[in-house]
């Protein structure tokens, strides 16, 4: 809820960190130490049993791989954020509208949620060999793979909160004379971004899953690709590093739409500050 | 009645609200009739009460005066015209319901930015009608609640912005479905008094839906009784006290009069409890 104002004119004094980013940061402490204690104990095991890299390689000799095939992995990697990114904004754009279709109208609901439950119990990897069909090798599959499987949760999450409206609110703004774009504006939609945002976090990282089945299925280049090949020559280390980038680019995406939810319905969590 | 402390006045300004033989339905027509061949009239700046047992159809009719039910037969006339919601009406539900992401100024301003007479004006100039919310925030004591959030107070305190957002819009109408009605007794005292004084301030003319029968004789000119569903009224009673009404007139014996004839009058029309078969059956 803090602003950062700046005043014009006054040049910013420099100093340390002032207490309250300070106070900001202290949430960040204890995920820090636990991802650190994860790749210590992981370091550890492999070092005190002595496990043999083609099994299980230190995370340091993961990440030093990553390294040391840098433009190659840096390529791939840009081509799996760019299919996962494209097809998360498909998922948002279309699971929005037909969200809210689902959500607003009683016979949209009834009629569509039965065919929506099919859609997503079907495996999505299982689909891709007949989008590769559809579409050729290359980006598509990965696009609507990640598209496919990111989707879902939105659709549910959009519908559920503007179907949990309230009738109260409405009731009243109806009975001061409002629109019924007012009312959406200035009660549902404001109500539903809580778990609109719920649902981008869960997304965006199914989004990554979806392009990653793709690549390994069939592609030729982006992350899934760059482990298939590492795999097959027997640089497991370039494997894993795969693994910790995808997991790497997940946990920032998702902490990127944490920040914007944070800022933008911190309200709905009111229960868990101090 | 004649050993009430002052008698008030009698109110001859024109109808606000006139229900003729009106029938309300739910569920369009062969749905549930929740009230039948209701007859109220309601004069302009008067403040009625309706009691009466649990979903009697009390709500109902308040939907209807708002605009946001049609009847299902008779005739309804607000101001004389059909009842439509054209955002002359001020609501305050027995949930508060205000909005979480908003402060509790924001709340308050809510009706403005949507009510068709008030949002072109507040849209140009947003000044005059802060100051108005600050004013009246401030008087029901809550000055210094203006940028919290709803959830940071009680529920006494986010039904007195219920209130001041109910009236800010100054609304001809104002329609109260039990709003204290969740309170603790000490807290709904204190708000019946903020209620009398928003309205001998502002005049509206006002519909106040209760269970409470002290409540209702306390704050309203005239109180009606409704029945069971499908509610009809049976009876009314004009309370004559002067205002404003303090707490203490609530211990008076003339006070006490009003109750107790009310009490018969709602007390008639529940199905009775026989406590003598309920303790055998129980035990």
């Amino acid at each position: 809820m803090s602003l950062e104002t700046g005043t014009p004119g006054v040049a910013p004094v420099p100093r340390a960190l002032p207490p309250a980013t300070l106070a900001r940061l202290r949430p960040l402490v204890p995920p820090t130490l636990a991802i650190l204690a994860f790749f210590a104990v992981w370091e550890l095991a492999c070092q005190l049993f002595s496990i043999p890299p083609f099994i299980l390689p230190t995370p340091s000799a993961s990440v030093a791989s990553i390294f040391q095939f840098a433009p190659a992995v840096a390529g791939h990697a840009g081509q799996t954020l760019t299919t996962t990114l494209i097809g998360f904004a498909l998922s948002v754009v279309l699971g929005v509208a037909l969200g809210a279709l689902v959500g607003l109208n009683r016979t949209a609901y009834q009629a569509l949620y039965p065919l929506l439950i099919g859609f997503n119990a079907v495996p999505k990897a299982a689909l891709v060999p007949v989008l590769v069909i559809w579409f050729g090798v290359g980006p598509v599959p990965a696009v609507l793979t990640a598209f496919l499987i990111s989707f879902f949760p939105v659709v549910v999450n959009v519908a559920t909160g503007l179907a949990t409206v309230e009738p109260e609110p409405r009731e009243l703004l109806r009975a001061l004379g409002a629109s019924p774009w007012e009312v959406f504006s200035k009660v549902s939609l404001p109500r539903a971004l809580p778990y609109f945002f719920a649902s981008l976090k869960v997304a965006v990282t199914l989004a990554f899953v979806g392009s990653i089945i793709s690549e390994l299925a069939a592609s030729n280049k982006g992350i899934g690709v760059m482990m298939n090949q590492a795999a097959s020559s027997f640089q497991v280390p370039l494997v894993f590093g795969g693994v910790l980038l995808v997991s790497a680019m997940g946990v920032l995406l998702y902490a990127v739409f944490a920040l914007i939810e944070s800022r933008l319905t911190g309200w709905a969590y009111r229960g868990n500050q101090g | 009645m004649s050993a009430a402390p002052t008698t008030a006045a009698p109110n001859t300004e024109p109808l606000a609200i006139d229900l003729r033989g009106v029938h309300m339905r739910y569920g369009g027509p062969g749905g549930t009739l929740a009230a039948q061949d209701v007859n109220l009239t309601v004069r302009t700046g008067e403040f009625v009460a309706i009691v009466g047992p649990s979903g009697c159809g009390k709500s109902t009719l308040l939907r209807l005066v708002a605009g946001l039910m049609p009847a299902a037969s008779g005739t309804a006339l607000i101001s004389g015209a059909p009842p439509k919601a054209t955002g002359n009406t001020g609501i305050a539900f027995q949930n508060p319901s205000l909005l979480l992401w908003r402060t509790v100024l924001q709340n308050v301003l809510l009706p403005l930015e949507v009510s068709p007479k008030h949002k072109a004006a507040y849209r140009r100039d947003r000044a005059p009608y802060v100051a108005r919310a600050r004013r009246l925030l401030s008087a029901v004591g809550l000055g210094d609640f203006v940028d919290r959030h709803p959830w940071e107070l009680s529920g006494g305190m986010q039904q007195r912005v219920n209130l001041v957002r109910s009236l800010i819009h100054a609304p001809d109408f104002l329609l109260l479905d039990e709003p204290f009605s969740a309170l603790d007794a000490f807290t709904r005292e204190e708000l019946w008094l903020a209620l009398q004084a928003l309205w001998m301030g502002a005049r509206p003319t006002v519909i106040l839906v209760t269970h409470d029968l002290r409540e209702a004789a306390l704050l309203a000119d005239t109180v009606y009784v409704m029945s069971a569903r499908p509610g009809t009224f049976t009876a009314q009673h004009e309370v004559p006290f002067a205002r404003p009404r303090a707490l203490n007139l609530t211990f008076t014996p003339e006070f006490t009069d009003v109750i107790h004839d009310l009490r018969a009058r709602v007390g008639g029309l529940r199905s009775p409890i026989r406590a003598e078969e309920l303790m055998e059956a129980v035990s």
